[in-house]
């Protein structure tokens, strides 16, 4: 697939086989549940577009399915690392079930979307072969209809990749203008330089910083590329401040919860 | 038995997402998700106008390709992945109940 590019119907074909009846997520933890249980859609309302760069594998993915109640999912991602194909491809597949399941179940698009990144990235360490030192961004939006023609898109996402929504701009002025287009923002980057990602990073005390390289004569450590955060041992860094993946910086799940208990007195020495 | 929910929990790097609501008005024509193989090379307001008076698979590659020219002319050999996802939000299948479009 080297440099060619990708259309959506060969995409949704190539992950969409096959139509459950259900949206319900397998059973068991180990269950993949994306390619079972989502339907990707094929649809002229949008279309995918990917073409792999000039130095590895395609690690972007690029999905979208349309519910049976008419609720639109899109994803888009961009792994890194040795295995960033395998940790967005298992990601995008899972975040699009997990959504699509709990929006089935009732909850609302903002639990769904939790829901769907917290089931992404507690089934990951188990079946993709390295989500270590390899990891995605990701941005999962959920278009819903409220009655009354009413839409709203909801949008969660982790990285650097982003959504813009084109709109039309009010024009002050004579109406037979012709119309001229605003783009707005609907993410705002993960970059360790955001300064409200920068702040809570340096409260929990991250190690934050460019890469290092020696400069070959004088020995002197130089800052080179962009602002990384480190894991504890300071051999590997991510230019992001939330990823999916990327294990070795989170030696301990942000859902994690430790709990002591009191030696009772009389078993103490 | 206590609970230290924060006590030694590393959380530099998170997975948790941030999540933003948006009401959609009629206004709203496209919706573009892009990876930073787009957004390196292409400001937000020139992804707009790609993306609009086009069919989503027309717009999409398009901006694939406009962008994969920037990349081997700004930085040969170096170019990254570059994916674009077009939503057309006036379609039908995105308006089963009729919005309005005008």
């Amino acid at each position: 697939m080297r440099g060619k590019m990708l259309d959506t119907t060969a995409m949704a074909a190539a992950m969409g086989s096959g139509r459950p009846a259900s949206y319900a997520p397998a059973d068991g933890p180990r269950a993949e549940i994306g390619e079972l249980c989502v339907p990707l859609s094929v649809s002229s309302a949008f279309a995918v577009a990917t073409l792999e760069g000039a130095l590895h594998e395609n690690h972007d993915r690029g999905a979208a399915a349309i519910l049976p109640d008419g609720t639109a999912l899109f994803a888009c991602l961009d792994g890194h690392g040795q295995e960033g194909a395998s940790v967005s491809g298992y990601a995008t597949r899972n975040l699009l079930a997990g959504c699509a399941a709990a929006l089935q179940q009732g909850h609302s698009a903002s639990d769904a979307i939790t829901m769907a990144y917290h089931r992404t990235t507690s089934t990951m360490p188990q079946n993709v072969s390295d989500c270590r030192f390899s990891g995605s961004t990701a941005i999962l939006m959920v278009i819903q209809h409220n009655g009354a023609g009413k839409r709203t898109a909801t949008t969660g996402w982790v990285g650097d990749s982003r959504a813009v929504v084109a709109r039309l701009r009010v024009q002050p002025g004579p109406a037979r203008s012709a119309p001229k287009l605003e783009t707005v923002p609907l993410t705002k980057d993960h970059k360790p330089t955001d300064p409200k990602e920068r702040e809570r990073l340096l409260a929990a005390r991250a190690c934050v910083r460019p890469s290092r390289v020696m400069h070959p004569h004088t020995g002197a450590w130089i800052e080179v590329g962009a602002v990384r955060v480190w894991d504890a041992s300071q051999v590997y860094g991510v230019a992001m401040s939330r990823s999916l993946g990327d294990m070795q910086v989170r030696p301990f799940s942000e859902h994690a919860t430790l709990s002591s208990h009191r030696v009772p007195d009389r078993f103490r020495p | 038995m206590h609970t230290h929910s924060r006590a030694q929990v590393h959380p530099y790097l998170i997975s948790i997402p941030e999540i933003v609501t948006r009401q959609l008005d009629d206004k709203d024509r496209i919706i573009v998700l892009a990876t930073d193989g787009v957004w390196d090379v292409m400001e937000n307001e020139e992804v707009g106008q790609l993306a609009t008076g086009e069919t989503p698979a027309r717009a999409c590659q398009e901006i694939v390709s406009v962008c994969a020219r920037r990349w081997d002319t700004q930085m040969p050999g170096r170019r990254d992945d570059i994916t674009s996802v077009v939503v057309d939000l006036t379609h039908p299948d995105l308006n089963p109940e009729g919005v309005s479009s005008s």
